[in-house]
């Protein structure tokens, strides 16, 4: 077999692993959770009509009736009350998704209504926006919904299944958090974010009355700006360090190979400090900017990064009657029950 | 001998289906890498500003290493036409899946907070009643008399408001006003006009208060 053959059939083996579907089962759960939360939090400030109905009724965007802008309002009508049902379509397939109920569909349903959506309203659709529907794409086109889910319990008897499915979705999603984060890190070339302003940009940003969460006294932002200086620089290593993830990923999946650079992800845990410093990231970003859900939206794609095997573990700890939150609770009914 | 943990491989050899669906994951990862190729080309501004004028020193170090010596002003063009030239190639090679993502809105570019501007504004709403003074029922990040920060921050309607200084508010900006206006009448009948005016800040160095540099792009909604 030439190198080249060689090369092939490793390309195709690689893409056809299989493996416990616990780990895009937390994702599935993770985005459609934050994403029926944005959507609720729209409906709950009234802003339907507004973001996405026709300009000639209440809407900011740029549809009307003559300009319909989507297939959906050219099919069914530029109105306010399709734009509820619009609306309607995003939050039934984000709840679904979450739930894991026709996970595939829901999953589809959830990229085209929201691209409709998206289409009615350009300027409230943010990069989190898209990273989401990137996501759920990818999600329509996996096994999700094939472990904790409604999916799984209707068709199997029970939520939890030791299944295994392909693991290209995860891998792709590993693949999307580093393009996400690299291309983001080398983007931030404003004087601000390097040595010729003093690496000042989260120093600045904290100044930013509509960004920031509350507004922190002068002296005490003075006396933090080295801190914040340390920490714009290990930001941008953080994301711009994001493309050697999956590699890293990749040197602490097949560690019992062994090898120098096997030994010294290993020993140095290289992989487990860039974890710990996203999830400190996105903390530290929910905790002092206002962003609404892309801290959440991005979190919720890291448990992708561990082995599905862990979650599967984790999950049974939690969950089995005879060691987990489970028996906590049927020990706490117990004492109850006794006390009563 | 793989343990339950492990990624299993399944007659990857044999299976037309892997093959399938390896070719099919090849193209997906191209078409997305051409995606992430920025989709703005670089202009002169990008290139003579501080951090853009350090990337042009660099390159001229570069080249001088192999014994070539263009100007400065050679280099700047040269990389405009490289840029410029990336992004017509990336457009004709996205060509074929530009219906799919526009269906879908995905891609992959991400500018994420990629400028850090010491220039920035400050939404204020003041409202009045008839032959009242103007007072403040909004000011971001401060004054919120009437809870109007949960609509203004929410992420969706910031983009209508939170200007960049270079090209102001975005359409929806006007709306946006006349929905806040809309909601204060409602609830305050003795006022009669409601305003919007962004502030201009300049963030200094640490220590340093934040500078008002004057109000800016002000709208008004009388009932």
């Amino acid at each position: 077999m030439s190198a080249r053959q060689r090369a092939l059939e490793a390309w195709i083996g690689f893409w056809d692993r299989r493996e416990y579907a616990h780990g895009l089962a937390l994702v599935r759960i993770g985005v459609g959770a934050v994403l029926l939360a944005d959507l609720l939090t729209i409906a709950w400030l009234g802003l339907v009509p507004r973001l996405w109905g026709p300009s000639n009724e209440l809407g900011f965007g740029p549809a009307s009736y003559h300009e319909p802008i989507c297939w959906f309002y050219r099919w069914f009508g530029a109105s306010t009350s399709n734009a509820w049902v619009l609306f309607g379509l995003a939050c039934v397939s984000a709840a679904c998704l979450c739930l894991g109920l026709f996970t595939r569909c829901s999953a589809l349903l959830f990229v085209l209504s929201n691209a409709q959506l998206s289409q009615l309203s350009p300027a409230a659709d943010r990069g989190i926006d898209i990273l989401l529907r990137n996501v759920c794409l990818l999600l329509a086109c996996s096994s999700a919904g094939a472990t904790w889910s409604l999916d799984a319990r209707l068709r199997h008897g029970r939520f939890d299944r030791d299944v295994q499915v392909p693991a290209w979705p995860r891998y792709l999603l590993v693949l999307q958090l580093a393009v996400l984060y690299f291309q983001s890190g080398m983007l931030k070339q404003s004087a601000q974010w390097t040595s010729v302003d003093g690496y000042s940009a989260l120093y600045v940003v904290l100044h930013r009355p509509h960004f920031a969460r509350i507004a922190l006294p002068e002296w005490l932002l003075a006396a933090a700006y080295p801190m914040l200086q340390l920490s714009a620089v290990v930001t941008l290593i953080f994301e711009r360090g994001a493309l050697l993830m999956p590699l890293l990923l990749w040197l602490h999946a097949t560690r019992q190979r062994g090898g120098r650079w096997r030994a010294f992800v290993q020993r140095s845990r290289i992989l487990q400090i860039w974890v710990c410093v996203g999830v400190g990231f996105h903390l530290m970003l929910a905790v002092l900017l206002v962003l609404g859900i892309f801290p959440w939206g991005c979190l919720a794609l890291y448990p992708a990064l561990a082995q599905p095997g862990t979650w599967r573990s984790l999950g049974r700890r939690w969950l089995t009657p005879h060691t987990g939150v489970m028996a906590a609770a049927k020990s706490h009914s117990g004492l109850a029950t006794a006390a009563k | 001998m793989h343990t339950p943990s492990q990624p299993q491989c399944v007659s990857a050899l044999t299976s037309s289906r892997a093959r399938v669906r390896a070719a099919l994951i090849a193209c997906i990862l191209i078409v997305e890498g051409i995606q992430a190729v920025p989709s703005k080309p670089l202009n002169e501004s990008h290139l003579t500003g501080p951090t853009g004028a350090r990337w042009v020193r660099r390159i001229e170090q570069a080249l001088a290493v192999v014994g070539s010596h263009p100007t400065r002003d050679q280099i700047t063009a040269r990389v405009i036409a490289i840029s410029e030239g990336a992004l017509s190639v990336r457009r004709a090679l996205l060509e074929p899946t530009k219906a799919l993502a526009e269906i879908t809105r995905t891609g992959q570019q991400w500018p994420l907070f990629a400028s850090g501007r010491r220039e920035c504004y400050r939404l204020l709403i003041e409202a009045r009643g008839a032959d009242m003074p103007f007072r403040t029922v909004y000011q971001a990040n401060g004054v919120d008399t009437d809870n109007l920060a949960p609509l203004l921050e929410y992420r969706r309607i910031r983009g209508s408001y939170d200007a960049n200084v270079r090209h102001g508010p975005s359409g929806s900006y006007g709306a946006l006003v006349h929905l806040v206006a809309q909601r204060l009448f409602a609830v305050h009948p003795e006022l009669t006009v409601v305003r919007a005016r962004l502030e201009r800040l300049y963030v200094g160095s640490p220590g340093q208060a934040v500078a008002t540099l004057g109000f800016e792009h002000e709208v008004s909604e009388a009932r």
